[in-house]
């Protein structure tokens, strides 16, 4: 079979020592990053990349794909430890991941993450190696208003993550949208409320916004406290490993974020965040089991399912890349660049006559993603060390990663009076007790909202129709109104009783 | 009228507020149609649905008994202060301020400053750790950063790299 | 126990201190070359990482590093160059600092959505030519310049053509294409030319115009076709594409336009340190290793430097001045 063929190719290249210490310094240095606050893998692989000019394009390729994949995990346990996602999908990881941290659930947390992340990210392999030009087809027949009607669905998705209540919920959704839409309109070309300031006119950084809302906000608050309520961390930890009956529960969660972060990974600019905000509402609208912990409180699914998503949709975000040559993201087109620099031409053609230099890398990735548990479970022990550290020395490092980290990504020390903006914004939120990460899953889906929905019109001439008359937007519309429906019945289910109790 | 419930109704004032000056700024740009939509369409109608969304919130915690009916509480002022004093005063000294005429001081001595400054948020200050931890995490970050990431920060004030 | 960690501790710190207090100081010495350039070079290139531009930066890194010449590429991305250009414009003019600017700033200029200038430059190399092509699916409607010009004229106001970017060259082509069918056209920006690209192959837009090195992998596998190109001349990496001046089109009508990236330095660079850059990076622009990643690109380039350059520029300017308010719509 075909399948076994290039994958054996693969491995026989990823699998000489030489490459496989290139792999294990590329996911240290990358997980390195992503535990460090706002420090990116872009502005990273962009400074190593004259050091890697000296290696063979394969090892080279592979120590920068290991650098991508450590980020990711390193960035996963920053969210689940300290409440800072330092990337879009971990937004949704840091909502249940660092209420389990705060109970002394930190070990599951961390490992059920990763071996989440691994399980989902060997089948995003699989699907890669099997079904790539297949699944390109469909890919194409996503258009500008199927494109919009999935952030519709993706928005909604992101309200029905919210605990509290439902209209700030969405009040704090379209406030994120609203802040998304600062900066230049790709329609028109013109630049909207950057009020003249030449740094805002491509928006405010996703980084910024989170590092300030989350990482300052959460340190103000917690200082704000009395040293009576200020247990950040509480009681026993658990120690590394889920327990059988936790290992159960989260099963079927990994599976379910699987199929749908593979699915949603492979559309171009579908995306891994999207994935991860998907996966959290489906679990949350699944029936619970009696003695589970509620969302938003620390329950073990609403780690593992985003986890398994977003690294699902990273994997498959690969078929974009092997069938147009089309780059997924930002760091994906840095390697693409890595690879022009190294002489080979990427594009679709790469896995033809390119195949050991393809396969080899896919392969890796797989074998990166093994290196990383293997690193990071042992690493959770000193993670959960560092958590019983004196808060007083822990946050002013946090504080200074969240401003070095921030400044690395433009070289801009504006981005720091930013961060300090949205630090102050954070505190207040938390004080009026609106939810933070709705606000930031509209503000990551906003503006491609408004970029699909005007590009939808533009090829219409200005047809409405079009968003029902396109069989998949249909389609996506028609589940976007079911989930509100299943969102509002057991709220009018209550009001109904509340009516009927208090007569 | 008494507020039932503080947090909400202050939430219902500010997205009221922020609706309105993102709907207002629109008058600068070109609304267009709903089917040729101009930079502004999009803005003005979520500026619009934040400050209904607003007035909604606030009415309900006026007249709805939702909530505990915990008020909003202090604000932690001095931590505020600190941490963001912190922050602003980093982001000066690392790359300096031509509009003040102050320049580079660099990373280091950054990092003392910060860190120095954002302990005075926490009640439990002593000198002699925060001198300890400042120097650790100075060593630190040179290592990480400039020696292993070759980030391009700059590290020492400008009387030093010239 | 307790105490085994405590000196574990402390000595991780010694050794971290002991370290730092080597390293730090070789970060102070400056190779005291006899000449310019005695440091490093800092070549900031106004986009993100991964474009073509940096990827240019880095290959002239590469290739001045074997000369000896260390230069340091730092990224400053933001409102389409001009904040990295702000960035050159402002440097001491000591020839340690110098970016690579393209033409896009030229139509912003024109549009004056940037306080950055021509004049606050000095100009050196040019490092790259790209040819802007014509693009349509492959297996569309149309499949070569007569038929897509004649679909254009079938379709008035209806076909859509793909730019990455708004109100750029690619823009001012796409106007000038559907000008030679003497229709109006659907202009359909977008944020960068991978989506582009992306819609184009999957037939959701009827064309697109994107630079030669954009599309290459894609016109090569056989999703795409390019049926014009955009220049004087035809393009020798897709000889077979005829340009829209063989097929009696001038889409040239404000003087020569050029999707160029060149190399630029503070104003008021001493004419001796202009001199040596000039030469350095001339060097590199020749090497053969600079031609076939130009070749293997899609793009060309020609010697033309510092008074030559600026001449050009300023040209080239005048040229936008004249297109940009009567291609694009009024803010």
């Amino acid at each position: 079979m075909e399948l076994l063929s290039t994958l054996s190719l693969g491995f026989s290249v990823a699998m000489t020592p030489a490459n496989l210490m290139y792999a294990f310094v590329g996911c240290f240095l990358g997980t390195l990053i992503g535990v460090l606050p706002g420090l990116g893998p872009v502005a990273t692989i962009a400074m190593l990349m004259p050091a890697t000019y000296v290696l063979p394009p394969v090892s080279a390729l592979i120590m920068l794909a290991g650098i991508y994949y450590g980020a990711q995990y390193g960035g996963s346990t920053t969210a689940i430890l300290v409440n800072l996602p330092g990337e879009a999908s971990s937004v949704v990881t840091a909502m249940d991941g660092y209420q389990m941290a705060r109970k002394g659930l930190a070990g599951p947390a961390l490992s059920t993450a990763a071996l989440g992340s691994f399980f989902a990210g060997t089948v995003g392999v699989l699907i890669l190696a099997a079904f790539s030009t297949p699944l390109t087809k469909v890919a194409f027949k996503f258009g500008a208003a199927e494109y919009f009607s999935l952030m519709v669905l993706g928005l909604i998705a992101a309200v029905v993550l919210a605990s509290g209540s439902l209209l700030k919920a969405i009040a704090m959704t379209v406030l994120g949208l609203l802040l998304g839409l600062v900066g230049t309109d790709i329609n028109s070309g013109i630049p909207r409320y950057t009020l003249g300031i030449p740094e805002l006119t491509d928006g405010i950084g996703f980084v910024t916004i989170a590092m300030g809302i989350f990482g300052y906000g959460e340190i103000v608050m917690n200082l704000g406290r009395t040293d009576m309520d200020r247990e950040i961390f509480t009681g026993k930890m658990q120690g590394l490993w889920p327990t059988r009956k936790q290992v159960r529960e989260v099963t079927p969660a990994v599976l379910r974020g699987t199929l749908l972060g593979a699915a949603l990974g492979i559309l171009p600019g579908g995306g891994a965040a999207l994935a991860a905000v998907s996966a959290y509402a489906l679990e949350k609208k699944i029936k619970m089991a009696p003695d589970e912990i509620p969302f938003g409180q620390g329950n073990i699914r609403g780690v593992a399912s985003p986890e398994a998503a977003n690294n699902a949709a990273s994997q498959t975000s690969f078929v974009p890349l092997l069938t147009l040559g089309i780059p997924p993201n930002a760091v994906m087109a840095l390697m693409l660049g890595a690879m022009i620099i190294h002489n080979i031409q990427p594009g679709p053609l790469v896995m033809t006559r390119n195949p050991q230099l393809f396969w080899g890398l896919v392969v890796s990735m797989w074998i990166g993603n093994l290196m990383l548990v293997i690193l990071n479970l042992p690493l959770i022990r000193i993670w959960i060390k560092l958590l019983t550290v004196p808060y007083r020395f822990l946050f002013p490092a946090i504080v200074l990663f969240c401003a070095i980290g921030v400044f690395t990504i433009n070289n801009n020390t504006f981005d720091i009076w930013m961060l300090g903006i949205f630090g102050f914004v954070g505190y207040l939120f938390g004080k009026l007790g609106c939810e933070s990460a709705p606000l930031l899953l509209g503000f990551i889906l906003g503006p491609m909202m408004e970029e699909y929905l005007r590009r939808a019109l533009l090829l219409s001439l200005g047809d409405w129709s079009t968003f029902v008359t396109r069989p998949i937007s249909a389609g996506l519309l028609a589940a976007t109104v079911l989930l509100i429906v299943i969102m509002l019945l057991p709220a009018v289910k209550k009001k109904r009783a509340e009516a009927f109790t208090e007569e | 009228m008494r507020i039932k419930n503080q947090k909400d109704f202050a939430s219902g004032l500010m997205f009221m507020g922020i609706g309105l000056v993102f709907a207002v700024g629109t008058l600068f740009y070109d609304v267009g149609s709903a089917s040729h939509m101009g930079p502004g369409y999009f803005p003005l109608l979520l500026g619009v649905l934040l400050t209904a969304l607003g007035v909604a919130i606030a009415l309900q915690a006026v007249v709805l008994k939702t909530g505990a009916g915990e008020g909003i509480g202090s604000w932690a002022w001095r931590p505020l202060v600190y941490i963001l004093g912190a922050n602003f005063v980093f982001g000066i000294l690392l790359t300096g301020s031509p509009g003040l005429g102050l320049p580079t001081i660099g990373m280091i001595v950054g990092i003392y400053v910060l860190t120095l400054i954002a302990s005075l948020a926490s009640s439990q200050f002593k000198i002699r750790e925060v001198l300890i931890l400042a120097t650790v995490l100075a060593v630190g970050s040179y290592m990480i950063f400039i020696v292993l990431l070759k980030l391009q920060i700059p590290a020492w004030p400008y009387f030093i790299t010239g | 126990m307790h105490q085994f960690r405590k000196t574990v501790l402390m000595t991780l710190c010694m050794a971290l201190v002991v370290a730092f207090g080597v390293a730090a100081p070789m970060n102070f010495v400056q190779a005291a070359g006899p000449a310019f350039p005695g440091k490093e070079i800092h070549m900031i290139v106004p986009w993100s990482p991964g474009g073509a531009v940096d990827m240019t930066a880095r290959m002239i890194q590469k290739i001045a590093a074997a000369d000896g010449i260390k230069i340091i590429v730092e990224n400053v991305p933001g409102a389409t160059g001009s904040i990295g250009l702000a960035k050159v414009a402002s440097a001491p003019a000591d020839g340690y600092t110098v970016g690579l600017a393209t033409t896009s700033l030229l139509a912003l200029i024109a549009q004056d959505m940037t306080k950055v200038r021509n004049e606050q430059f000095s100009y050196l190399n040019q490092v790259s030519i790209e040819q802007l092509l014509m693009l349509v699916p492959k297996g569309g409607p149309a499949q070569s310049l007569e038929e897509f010009i004649a679909y254009m004229k079938k379709n008035p106001g209806k076909v859509s053509i793909g730019t990455p970017g708004n109100n750029n060259l690619n823009h001012i082509f796409a106007a000038m294409a559907a000008k030679t069918a003497g229709v109006d056209f659907v202009n359909v920006p977008y944020p960068g030319a991978s989506k582009a690209i992306n819609d184009l192959s999957g037939k959701q837009i009827d064309g697109a115009v994107l630079k030669t090195s954009e599309s290459r992998g894609q016109i090569e596998a056989g999703m795409v076709m390019a049926v014009g190109v955009f220049s004087e001349t035809r393009n020798p990496a897709l000889p077979n594409v005829p340009t829209f001046k063989e097929k009696g089109h001038d889409v040239f009508p404000y003087g020569l336009l050029e999707q160029i990236c060149y190399l630029v330095g503070p104003a008021d660079l001493p004419a001796d340190v202009s001199a040596k850059l000039v030469s350095i990076f001339k060097k590199a622009l020749a090497h053969p290793d600079y031609a076939k990643f130009a070749k293997d690109n899609g793009f060309t380039n020609s010697d033309v430097n510092s008074e030559a350059l600026r001449k050009k520029i300023y040209s080239m300017q005048k040229g936008f001045n004249e297109a940009a308010p009567r291609l694009f719509k009024k803010k």
